[in-house]
Parts: C-alpha cells; sequence; structure tokens
C-alpha cells in the first residue's frame, strides 16, 4: 500500500512538465548570426518578448550573437541551463544532448529535423538512449518548438505571438501549429500555451494532456492529433483530465480493418473507432481549424450548458428558422417557453409577434428588446442556453444588440447563477465585422453563421454531460 | 482453450454460457445414428460444427426451419455425404427478434474494443456500429446504442418490441469476457444476436484467438 501511494507520487512529480515549459534559463544550442537561419530565429524569439530568465547561446564559431555572449559547448556555462533549445543539423544532435545532460539540463527542445519523418530511426533511438540515461524529457525532433503565451516565453523558431488566453493547444504537425497560431490571433482568441509535438519521441499527446490539464492557465485543451503512439496512456490521461478536450484527428483511413476475418473486425475502420473512444472519455471531435477554435472558445469562456434546450433570439424569421433547424440536426432541442416567460415576452415585443421559441424580435428591434428578451430566456426553467443572432437587415441595429449582449454577459460573469452559457450568432458585412470585434475583445463566443454557432452550443451541451449537470442523457 | 485459434460453435457457446451470456441449446451429433440424443422442441436447425467452416452459410452447411424428425434425418444425411466425417449441431430454431451484432476485436492502437451494431446485411453496408474499449460501463452500454442510427428500431419504430435492458446486460457482460481474454482474444463475433421483447438471445457466433 505505501509502495503503491510512493509510485504513484513519484509518478505524479515526473511527469509535471512545468519545469520545461516555464524554464528559469535557457541555451539555445546552434544560435546563428544570420538572419533568417532557424538558430538565429529562435535566439531571437526567445529574447524579444517577456521572458525573464537567464539566455545563453551556444556557438563554437562566434564570440556574439544578438548583442549576447556565446559560448562553444552547453558545458562551458557557468549558471545552470534548464532548457535547452536545439537548432544544430540531425546529424550533431546525439552528442549536443550528451553535453546537456552532462550539463545537467533537464529538458530539451530538439526544432532539429532529419530524424523518422525522412526514415532515420536510428538517430532517434541514439537521441532516446542519452535522454534516459540523462532523465533529459524531450520535445520533437522536427518541432517548430513551443510558446508559452501568458508567460510571454517564445521558445520556437517561428515568428508571432498569440494573445494571451485560456487554450492551450498541442499540434502533431509544425506547419498545422504554426497556421494556428495565426488564425487566432486574426480571430482575436487568446491561447494560453502552443506546443509542436513533432515526431513524439518522447513528450507525447498523453503527457500533453496530463501536463496542460494541470496548468492553471489552461482551462481547455485542444489538440491536433495525426495518430497516437500509445493509445492506451492516451485514454487514461483524457480519462482522468478535468478539463474540456477538443481533438481534431486526421487520417481517416481503414488501415486497421484489413486482415479482419470477422464482421466485427471488418468494422472497425480506424474513423469509427477513433470516434468512439474519443466519446468514451468525453473528448469533443472538431472536424476542421475552425471548429477547433469555435468549440475551444465557447468552452473557454462561457459556462456548460445544464441540459440540450436551446431558446433562441433573432430580429428576423430566417435566421431564426435556420438556427432552430441546426439545433434538430445536432441533437438540441428548441423547446416552448413557460408560461411566465410567454407573458414577459408578450410585453416586450409588437402586438403582431407570437411570443414563441425561435423568438422573433422583428426588424425595428432596439438595445431594449434584446436585453428584455434575453434576460427572460435565462430566467427560464425550460432553457438550458440562449443563442442570439443579429442579421444585419436594413432596420437592424447590430451595435446596439450587442450592446445588449456585451451587458448580460458582463452579468453572468459577476453574478454567475442562473449558470446559462449565450452563444452570438451575427450575420453582415462590414459594418457588422467591426461589432462582431469589439465582442470578440470581451470573449463574447460570437460567429458569423448559423450552424458554428448551434455546433458551439452543442460543444457547451457536450461538456456539461460530461460534468454530470444534465438530468437526462444527451 | 489455450493453443488454438478457431473455436467450433458448441465450444463458444459454452463459453457465453460460463458468462451468463443467454444462447441458444444445442446438441452436437456425428451421424443419423445419433439422431435419438436430440430432444429439443421444432422447428429445428442443423449447422456444420468444424473449426474447418467459419463461414457456415456461405459452405451451404446451414439448414433452417426442419420441421419433424423425418426432415432432420433427410438433412443430416445430406451434411454426412457433403461434409464426411465432420459433426453437426442442432438447435431450435429461435423465434425471430431485431438482429444485431456484438463483438470484440483488437484495436492496433487501443486495444480490445467491444463492438455494438444492428446486424443483418445492413451491417456492413451502412457501417451503422458503435465501439468502446474494454472493460465499459452501464453508461457506456447506453451510449452505444445511443450512438447508432438503427436505435430506433430498438426504441419501439412502428410497434416492434424488444427488450433493450437485455442488450445492455449482454454488452456488459461481453465487456466482462473481453477483459479476461484481453491479451489472448483476436475477434469474437456474435451474430446474430435475436432481441425480442423479453430477452435477447446470441444465435451464432465466432471467436478467434491470437
Amino acid at each position: 500500500m505505501d509502495r503503491f501511494i510512493f509510485s504513484d507520487l513519484l509518478l505524479k512529480k515526473m511527469s509535471s512538465l512545468d519545469f520545461f515549459f516555464n524554464p528559469k534559463s535557457i541555451a539555445v544550442i546552434g544560435a546563428s548570426r544570420t538572419p533568417g537561419k532557424i538558430g538565429y530565429e529562435a535566439l531571437k524569439n526567445v529574447l524579444i518578448y517577456e521572458y525573464k530568465g537567464k539566455v545563453y547561446p551556444v556557438n563554437p564559431n562566434a564570440e556574439e550573437v544578438l548583442g549576447l555572449r556565446t559560448y562553444s559547448s552547453v558545458k562551458d556555462i557557468k549558471g545552470d541551463v534548464e532548457l535547452g533549445l536545439i537548432v544544430v543539423p540531425a546529424e550533431f544532435v546525439p552528442s549536443v544532448l550528451e553535453e546537456c545532460g552532462e550539463k545537467g539540463v533537464r529538458g530539451a527542445v530538439i526544432i532539429s529535423s532529419g530524424f523518422v519523418e525522412i526514415g532515420n530511426h536510428e538517430i532517434g533511438e541514439r537521441v532516446l538512449r542519452i535522454a534516459k540515461k540523462y532523465k533529459i524529457r524531450i520535445l520533437g525532433p522536427n518541432t517548430m518548438g513551443f510558446k508559452n503565451a501568458n508567460q510571454g516565453l517564445d521558445a520556437s523558431f517561428v515568428f508571432g505571438m498569440p494573445y494571451k488566453g485560456r487554450i492551450g493547444i498541442a499540434s502533431q504537425s509544425g506547419a498545422l501549429g504554426i497556421g494556428i497560431i495565426y488564425y487566432a490571433v486574426l480571430e482575436r482568441i487568446g491561447l494560453s500555451k502552443v506546443i509542436g509535438m513533432g515526431n513524439k519521441l518522447d513528450i507525447d499527446d498523453a503527457d500533453i494532456i496530463e501536463y496542460l490539464s494541470r496548468d492553471e492557465s489552461t482551462r481547455v485543451i485542444g489538440m491536433y492529433i495525426e495518430g497516437l503512439k500509445d493509445g492506451k496512456r492516451f485514454l487514461e490521461a483524457a480519462g482522468k483530465c478535468k478539463k474540456p478536450i477538443v481533438v481534431l484527428k486526421a487520417g481517416r483511413t481503414k488501415a486497421g480493418a484489413l486482415a479482419a476475418v470477422s464482421h466485427t473486425g471488418a468494422l472497425a475502420g480506424a474513423d469509427e473507432v477513433y470516434d468512439s473512444v474519443f466519446r468514451q472519455v468525453n473528448i469533443i471531435r472538431a472536424k476542421d481549424v475552425t471548429e477547433l477554435f469555435d468549440f475551444a472558445n465557447a468552452l473557454a469562456h462561457q459556462p456548460p450548458a445544464g441540459g440540450r434546450r436551446i431558446g433562441i433570439i433573432s430580429n428576423g424569421g430566417g435566421a431564426g428558422i435556420l438556427l432552430a433547424d441546426a439545433c434538430s440536426e445536432n441533437g438540441l432541442l428548441v423547446p416552448e417557453f413557460e408560461t411566465r416567460t410567454i407573458k414577459k415576452l408578450g410585453e416586450v415585443l409588437p402586438p403582431l409577434v407570437k411570443p414563441r421559441n425561435p423568438v422573433d424580435l422583428v426588424a425595428d428591434a432596439s438595445f431594449y428588446r434584446y436585453e428584455a428578451v434575453m434576460r427572460a430566456l435565462l430566467e427560464d426553467r425550460n432553457i438550458d442556453g440562449i443563442i442570439v443572432t443579429c442579421v444585419h437587415a436594413g432596420y437592424a441595429r447590430p451595435r446596439e444588440y450587442a450592446g445588449a449582449v456585451l451587458k448580460m454577459i458582463d452579468m453572468q460573469r459577476k453574478d454567475p447563477a442562473p449558470d446559462k452559457p449565450i452563444i452570438c450568432c451575427w450575420i453582415g458585412g462590414r459594418e457588422v465585422e467591426e461589432v462582431i470585434e469589439d465582442l470578440k475583445i470581451e470573449n463574447v463566443p460570437v460567429y458569423r453563421d448559423t450552424t458554428r454557432a448551434v455546433r458551439a452550443m452543442l460543444a457547451l451541451v457536450k461538456e456539461g454531460s460530461r460534468l454530470g449537470l444534465h438530468n437526462e442523457r444527451v | 482453450m489455450k493453443n488454438r485459434k478457431v473455436f467450433t460453435e458448441n465450444e463458444i457457446k459454452d463459453l457465453l454460457r460460463k458468462y451468463k451470456i443467454p444462447t441458444t441449446d444445442y446438441v452436437v451429433i456425428r451421424d443419423e445414428k445419433e439422431l435419438g440424443k436430440i430432444r429439443l422442441r421444432y422447428p429445428l436447425v442443423l449447422k456444420i460444427c468444424s473449426p474447418k467452416f467459419i463461414h457456415k452459410t456461405e459452405v451451404g452447411g446451414v439448414r433452417l426451419g426442419i420441421k419433424n424428425k423425418e426432415e432432420l434425418k433427410k438433412a443430416c444425411r445430406e451434411f454426412q455425404e457433403k461434409f464426411p466425417g465432420e459433426k453437426f449441431l442442432a438447435e431450435t430454431m429461435e423465434e425471430q427478434g431485431v438482429e444485431v451484432i456484438i463483438g470484440l476485436v483488437q484495436d492496433p492502437t487501443f486495444g480490445l474494443l467491444i463492438m455494438f451494431g444492428m446486424g443483418g446485411i445492413f451491417t456492413e453496408v451502412l457501417r451503422d456500429v458503435s465501439f468502446r474499449v474494454v472493460p465499459i460501463k452501464k453508461r457506456d452500454a447506453e451510449q452505444m446504442i445511443n450512438e447508432i442510427k438503427g436505435r430506433r428500431i430498438l426504441e419501439g419504430f412502428r410497434g416492434i418490441k424488444t427488450n433493450k435492458d437485455a442488450v445492455i446486460n449482454i454488452l456488459l457482460k461481453v465487456s466482462k469476457l473481453g477483459v479476461n481474454f484481453r491479451n489472448s482474444l483476436k475477434e469474437l463475433d456474435l451474430n446474430p444476436v435475436f432481441v425480442r421483447e423479453q430477452d435477447a438471445v446470441v444465435v451464432d457466433a465466432r471467436l478467434i484467438m491470437k
């Protein structure tokens, strides 16, 4: 018994990667004086943001790089080095890592490529042996590195820092990981960390889930995965994780079904299996990059839904019907309101408009009408979440409606009871874009089309189900 | 069950019974002289019972709807000629229900999985199936059923009466079996399983070990 507890604690301690993603000191091994070279860009990125720790460039052929004194080996550095950022060519990685081990470096980001991705297995195995010998944790190889946005540390060779936020992203693909950063900046979605997993020689998806699940700045975990090295460990980590996980999984092949004799075997295609096991551990699967962020952003900034009954508010019948259709297609309900809600709506709606779900506030809707109806729906016991829409029609006042949303969200954030999610759907052109920007700055999940808004709500409904907030099954 | 890869239907059904998974009563015979052993209710089914023939229907090794002793005798003789030296399995023809398939299969990434789907020829055409890693909980079993499109048939579509709890019960027991054979089992196919108003019963089964 004692032994079990001991090993459990030891495991927890060892799997904590905080030293890795929040290191006290960094050596850039292979730092270059030539702009454009990875060794130059990586060092520059470490220096240009808010990183407060010690930075040591290592380059035996230069005396200084970017105004910093260089060292010919990591072993020549006087102080402690917690993280090594390795950018030397693949063939030099083993010897450089050996030196890191002798120096007592605890983690290494191997940005260098030329490993298993080009069919070279042998060098990766050598690197792993050295890492095990010195107990060095490895990210990569063949990775862009990572960005710790909340600490202002850029340990990658790619330019660009996302807004600080609550979403921790890990990507197997470097290029897509980079694209994701720029997308998040464009969409004004804040991130806590962006981690390129590369070849996953050591640190893999399960390690990242374990780390981000304990990382205080991360509320939602988003991942891009092509293949898993250890499916069982991945499921164990995901099953234990207390935070929502959204996964974008590529590679919809049916390799597993090839050698099957039975019906069961023939039906166990890889994609169906991924779909099913993700559900088993409550992972929310996104179908593309847009959905990955649509889901993650809603989960990061709105409470989970206590059920699947959705109230819809619009300033035009069409959008309301489209939203109701999308709800139905995605297994969400658009129920009748309580009698007291119908009475309240009757007081603010024009005489000819029926107070029913979806609520049509009609063309001349104002700030007040949006506010009053949102408030009424948030108080309705038949409703678990609301989707507020603005279509930029002739008489519409998108800015006023956004104002009403911001007022309600402000109220929701100050007094989280009754805790119901609010999702926005703003449809229109340039003028609407400005309003969307205002909502985004306040971290209001806002989407430019109906299905996206409904699917984001679905993510909040699934999260509510994961947390056991639903009475009924979803 | 060690050192073998393929098993005959009677062996698999004995194993299922050990795990309290409802299946048919059967008698195994060698030839028509042993027909006296059979004390089952007609109509009967006669099947080839040999590890050589995993796909019984494809080789003409299944005779359905045998109404009386004469027909049984005739079928038995024909089988003896067609499959000399093999054994045959006779069982009461089960009352039809909604056909579902329940199985176990090894996945290269996640290990042993349990599968549920609607049975019959549509299974493979529509790929209307769901999976979970074993072991599963009751909630997982319920979700497995809820995830497939054909679930409406199990929810009383057009007055069809089925016992969903009986399906959940089989899923949980198959999961238990799967846990015990986690490393040695390759594929298990319970197909079809008849789901009826009162119960569910495994009509045919296939087991392949690694």
